[in-house]
Order: C-alpha cells, then structure tokens, then sequence
C-alpha cells in the first residue's frame, strides 16, 4: 500500500502530512471542515474498499477515530 | 520492486507545478491526466478542486470551454468530473454551478445566472425522486402524469434553445434500486420502473437534436443501482450517487460532450501479437497462437476481434498498426478458422518494423482523418508511452496481460458511442476498405485521369427532403475539413432552411464501382435577386479529390443561369482545419472580395465561367 492513513488525510486537506498528528481532527485543523470530511471518508472507503455507516462517519472527530473505525473492517492503517 | 503509481503523491507534485507557472502546470496535469492509471472518485473531486481555484483570465495556454451545470442534487461532484474530463480532452473548464434545486427557474428566467454565463454547453443532471414524486399508480393517471412530465420538459428545451443555441447534455432517469413486489411489478404496466422506463423512452423520441443523452441510467446498472445511489450521501449533502463513480461518469461525461461539439472518435487501430491473438504470430506460427475455444485465453482473444467486428460493421474505421511480416500476418485472418476479422475488415493495414508513431501519422493521413480521432490499441506499454509522448491528441488504450477483460476494457471507454445511427454509419466500413483498394488501384494506373474514369462515378444531387436531415445534422457534427462555415446547424436548423422558398438545400450520394458511399455531401444557398450565396457546403472526408465538388459546383452554375442568376458568391470560414476550402474555391474560379485574411466573401462570375472537368457521371439532378 503506497498510500498511508495519514497520506490519504494529507492529501485530501492539501496539508502536509507531518502536520498531522492521531489527535489532529476538525477542531484543531481549519481545513478540515464538513466538506472534507465527507471526502476524508470517500477517500478511505475507495482506497480500502469498505463502506462506513452514517452513525460511524457522523462519530469520526480525529484521525485516530478513523483508525479504530478501519480496524473494525480489519484495515490496519499505518 | 516497482514503486506503484500514486495519485494522492502526483498531486503533491502537480500542485507546485501549478503554484510556480500556472499554465505550465496545468499542461503537466493534462498530460498526466492521459499517461497514469484513472482517478479514484475522491481524487477526481481533489483535481476539481483544485482546478476550481484558478482564475480562467490566466489561462492561456489550454483553450477553456464553458460549461453550466444544473441539477436538482448537489452539482459539485459532477462540475469535479466534468472539470477532469474536460483536461484530459484538452480544455480548461470554466464553469457555473446553477444553485441547489432551482434548474427550471434558471431556464425559465431570462435574467437568470445561466444566460448571464452564457455557456458553451449546458449539463442538466436530474434524477427522479420517485419516492417523493408520486404514490400508486392507475393507468390513467400514469399516461397524464407521463405526457405532463414530456410537455414540460419540451417547454424548458423550447426555452432555453431560443434564448441559447448550445448543446444541451441531458441525464436520462435512473430506474430505481428497489423494485417492491418483485416479478408483479414486471407484469403491471403503470408501475413506477416501467413509468420511468416510459419516461426514458419518450424523452429520447421526442427532444430535438440538440439535447444530447447521458445514459446514467446504464451506467448505474453496470456498476449496480445499489452501489450508485448511495442513501447515506443523498440525506447527509444530496449527492445524487455515489462519487465513486465519477470516474465511470467521467467516461460517459467526455463521450457524450465529443459528440456534441463534433470530436468524435472514428478510427481504431490495433497491434496484432497478443492483442487480436496471444502469442506471436512469427515465432509461434499459425498453429502456436492462442485463438478460438480450446483453450480459456484463446476463447477471450477471439471474442474480442468479435468485439471489434462489430465496432467496424457499426461504421468505426478499423486499422492495423503492427510490427510484422504483412504475409505472415495475413495468414491469421486468411485462413485461421477462428479469426472472425478479415483483411478485408480494415481500411488501412501496417505491418512492418518502422516506429508507430510514424505509422500512426501515415494512417491518419491515409484515411484522410484528423489525428485527434484515431484510437491506438497495444498490450505493449512502451508502444503505448511512445504514441503519449510523440502523438498526445491520439487516445491510447493500453491492455493488461488479461485478454477476459479487454472487451471491457475498450467498451469502459465509452470511445464510439454515438447518440443514434444513420445509414451512413453501416455504409461508412464498406466505404473504407473500398478505399483501401483505391489505394491500390492508384498505384496501377499511369495517371489521374485514367484512375479517375476507372472508379465508373456516379452521383446524384437532388434536393434534401424531410428523411436526409438527420444525417445532414450528424454531418455538420462530424466534418471538419470540407467545411465552409464550420457553423455546426442542429436539426431544427435544418429544418427550418429545408422548409424556407429562400434556401436551396442540395444531397449529394455517390458510388464508384467499389461501393456504395451514401448521402457524403450537401450544400445550401441562399437564393437572392442577383446572386446565390452558398452558406454551407459540406463533404466528407472519404470522397476528396474525385471531381464531386466540380459536378456539384457545375449544376450549381446550371440552376444559378436558369434563374437568370449571373454571380455565386461564398462565405468562407476559416478554422484550423478547413484550410483546403481556399484550395477548392481557387479551382472553381472563385476570387477573394472581403478583406479579413481569407476569410468572408468569395465571388465567381458565371459570365467568364466554363464548366469544370468531371469524372463522375450525373444519375439524378434537380
């Protein structure tokens, strides 16, 4: 997999993907607001092929949210 | 181990490219646009955002093509795609998103942003919310509720066609992904799947030519009306399907607006060795290829050269580019009982060791098309990267090494689809390979007289009725170089010249001893007091050079004197490519009277005018 967790947040925020950190979320990164969120959660389900439910991309506030998430579909993220 | 291509790590890249010479950049992203695995979705609506950032009055070196996007779903995504798409093809989209869920207030309101923006082409993506829209059907109501929908839809072309003559690209309706009582639905007439099946129907037969059809209704049946309407996007932002599809939708995007604005794909060219057969034909022999049932791969190989039979019976120019023996190649499609082509399925053969680009060319030129419409297919990739980097224009299809998906591959692609068949498009292969014979039969005779009043000509010019249309309407879309005003006439337009006492409106068929070539051009005149004045003069590319255009110019001359008309006089348009019509107008004896460039007003004299020099013999005239 050459595209990472974080590669994947990175890119989608256009931020460099040093910046971010597991706790790094909404509420501390500007660029990640509601529009991007949705892309964030279109992007794993694409790189991963799995599919999120509403209550679960509703409850992702940080990456590391996102992590646990994947682990449930047995996606270990780096 | 081979680093895998990263989007996600491109863009990075492209990014600075963009920060540091905007336009340089984007040529880098077109080019990697063409050259790299497709997008995903997400990364589709990264490079639309992206793209969405520049300011179009900096763009310099990509012409920009304007587009109006409305829906009654969130336009977004599909101004992401259509943004994408776009610079691949070659343009830098400028668009305007008409906002949430007004489309028919922005058609019906003169003022409205969409008119204001003044588009280039017009996509209305709709869906039908058919849970919302209506209950339980009878048929009474169904039939009042199908023919209310059609009128209206007909009120808003009629409307927006008045005030903006452009393509309009046009959703079809998505059948739903839910079917309730299951087989009973299929038995009764007025449910909801068969009232928007209906819908579909009537809506293709009854929109003028204008409106130009996206079918995403198959393409949500391909990829699954489940996966495509994904319920959680639609209440959580009104996205109306899935965005990992845009990739797909992108496809039939770019295929449906090359039609519209006449850059269709018309030739395919193909490798040989595991391309139309696995193995090599010079090492492996006739009996060593893998072709036809017997073996799994052999089965696939031969059901794409099936595949790609029927593209050419369907008018889709069939070429050979391939480094070969010609008479050991041959071999395979003279005698293998499960090669379904024949030599005689192509137009233009080219087997030999020189590059491919410079084969490409020489095709191209042969068939007397545009590079921009030859399609090239290889399995192999250095092949491929040669014809990206020499011939970016020419669309490359690069096989893997499963011969079970290439069918697929190509028919993703979306490269021929065409909006509705003409005669003309059966004829069209008959006509090709007849050419190739020409070819050979040029190269025979002494000179271009004798091989001119050997293709025994024959052709009739009569004036266009109801039926000729259409095909006048997919000319004008099609023809690029015999060309006059390249001014693109809908079928309304047509019609209206047809029916008018003022216009003489004329078809031109020809056949030669080899073929049938159909209907290949047509010219309209305005008839004046003193004058005709031709406004529109079109042929295909396929019959130049054979005298056609002095018999038609000559019984142009005949009307003209029987009118008592003595002055023909033409407006030119020049374009980048019709460049030959200056050649055409100084054989005909026509002289330049306006005074930009070449361009505008060209005269001829019938007092000091003979008649030209014809090989072709008249059948019917007016």
């Amino acid at each position: 997999m050459s595209d990472n967790l974080f590669e994947i947040v990175a890119g989608v925020l256009n931020v460099p993907a040093n910046e971010l950190a597991l706790e790094t979320g909404p509420a501390n990164l500007a660029a990640w607001d509601s529009l991007a969120q949705i892309t964030i959660v279109a992007a794993v389900e694409q790189t991963y092929g799995i599919q999120l439910s509403m209550p679960e991309i509703l409850s992702i506030h940080t990456i590391n949210h996102l992590k646990q998430i994947l682990a449930k579909y047995s996606v270990i993220a780096e | 181990m081979i680093e895998k291509f990263s989007w996600i790590q491109k863009l990075v890249e492209v990014r600075q490219c963009i920060a540091k010479d905007m336009d340089e950049g984007l040529c880098v992203l077109s080019q990697n646009l063409r050259a790299h695995p497709p997008l995903k979705g997400f990364e589709i609506e990264l490079v639309g955002r992206l793209l969405q950032e520049i300011d179009v009055a900096k763009v310099v070196e990509i012409p920009v093509h304007r587009v109006a996007v409305l829906s009654n779903y969130t336009t977004q995504p599909i101004a992401h795609a259509v943004r994408v798409a776009l610079l691949t093809e070659g343009y830098f989209a400028e668009i305007y998103e008409a906002p949430f869920g007004v489309y028919q207030q922005e058609i019906l309101s003169e003022k409205s942003g969409l008119y204001l923006f003044s588009p280039d082409v017009v996509v209305i993506a709709v869906s039908f919310n058919y849970l919302q829209a209506t209950s339980v059907f009878d048929e009474d109501s169904a039939r009042d509720f199908l023919s209310r929908h059609i009128q209206h839809w007909k009120h808003l072309w009629d409307v927006m066609l008045s005030r903006l003559n452009k393509p309009i690209l046009q959703h079809l309706y998505e059948m739903p992904s839910e079917e309730f009582l299951g087989i009973a639905e299929r038995r009764s007439i007025w449910t909801i799947s068969r009232l928007i099946h209906a819908l579909n129907e009537t809506l293709l037969n009854e929109a003028p030519s204008s409106i130009k059809w996206l079918d995403v209704d198959n393409l949500a049946a391909r990829v699954g009306r489940q996966n495509w309407f994904d319920a959680r996007l639609y209440y959580h932002g009104k996205i109306g399907f899935n965005p990992r599809f845009l990739p797909e939708y992108a496809l039939i995007f770019a295929s449906v607006w090359r039609s519209a604005v006449g850059k269709s794909k018309k030739a395919l060219i193909l490798d040989l060795d595991n391309t139309l057969w696995g193995g090599v034909i010079g090492d492996d022999g006739l009996e060593g290829i893998r072709l036809g049932v017997g073996t799994s791969e052999g089965e696939a190989y031969q059901v794409f050269a099936c595949y790609v039979k029927e593209l050419g019976q369907r008018g889709v120019i069939l070429g050979i580019c391939s480094k070969n023996e010609l008479v050991i190649a041959s071999e395979v499609f003279e005698t293998h009982p499960h090669m379904p082509l024949k030599l005689s399925d192509f137009a233009v053969i080219s087997c030999n060791w020189e590059n491919k680009a410079s084969n490409l060319t020489r095709i191209a030129q042969e068939l007397n098309i545009d590079i921009s419409s030859l399609v090239f297919i290889d399995d192999n990739p250095a092949e491929c990267e040669l014809i990206r980097q020499a011939m970016p224009e020419v669309t490359v299809i690069q096989l893997e090494n499963d011969p079970a998906q290439f069918v697929r591959v190509l028919d993703n692609q979306h490269l021929f689809d065409s909006q509705f068949f003409s005669k003309e498009d059966f004829q069209r292969a008959e006509s090709y390979r007849a050419r190739a014979k020409l070819a050979a039969l040029q190269v025979q005779a002494p000179d271009l007289d004798t091989y001119l009043s050997s293709l025994e000509m024959k052709a009739q010019i009569e004036i266009a009725s109801e039926a000729d249309l259409p095909r006048l309407a997919q000319m004008e879309m099609k023809t690029n170089q015999f060309n006059l005003s390249t001014r693109r006439l809908s079928l309304e337009q047509l019609q209206a010249m047809s029916a008018s006492p003022d216009v003489l409106l004329l078809t031109i068929s020809l056949a030669d001893r080899f073929a049938e070539h159909g209907l290949v051009s047509y010219v309209a005149c305005d008839i004046r007091k003193d004058k005709l004045v031709i406004t529109d003069w079109l042929m295909s590319c396929r019959v130049f050079s054979r005298t056609l255009e002095h018999l038609i110019f000559n019984q142009l001359t005949v009307y003209a004197e029987e009118n008592g008309v003595q002055m023909i006089v033409a407006n030119f348009k020049l374009t980048a490519k019709n460049k030959i019509m200056e050649a055409v107008f100084l054989t005909l004896g026509f002289s330049y009277i306006g005074d930009e460039g070449k361009n505008g007003a060209w005269q001829c004299n019938l007092a000091s005018q003979n008649l030209l020099k014809s090989f072709i013999s008249l059948d019917a005239h007016i």
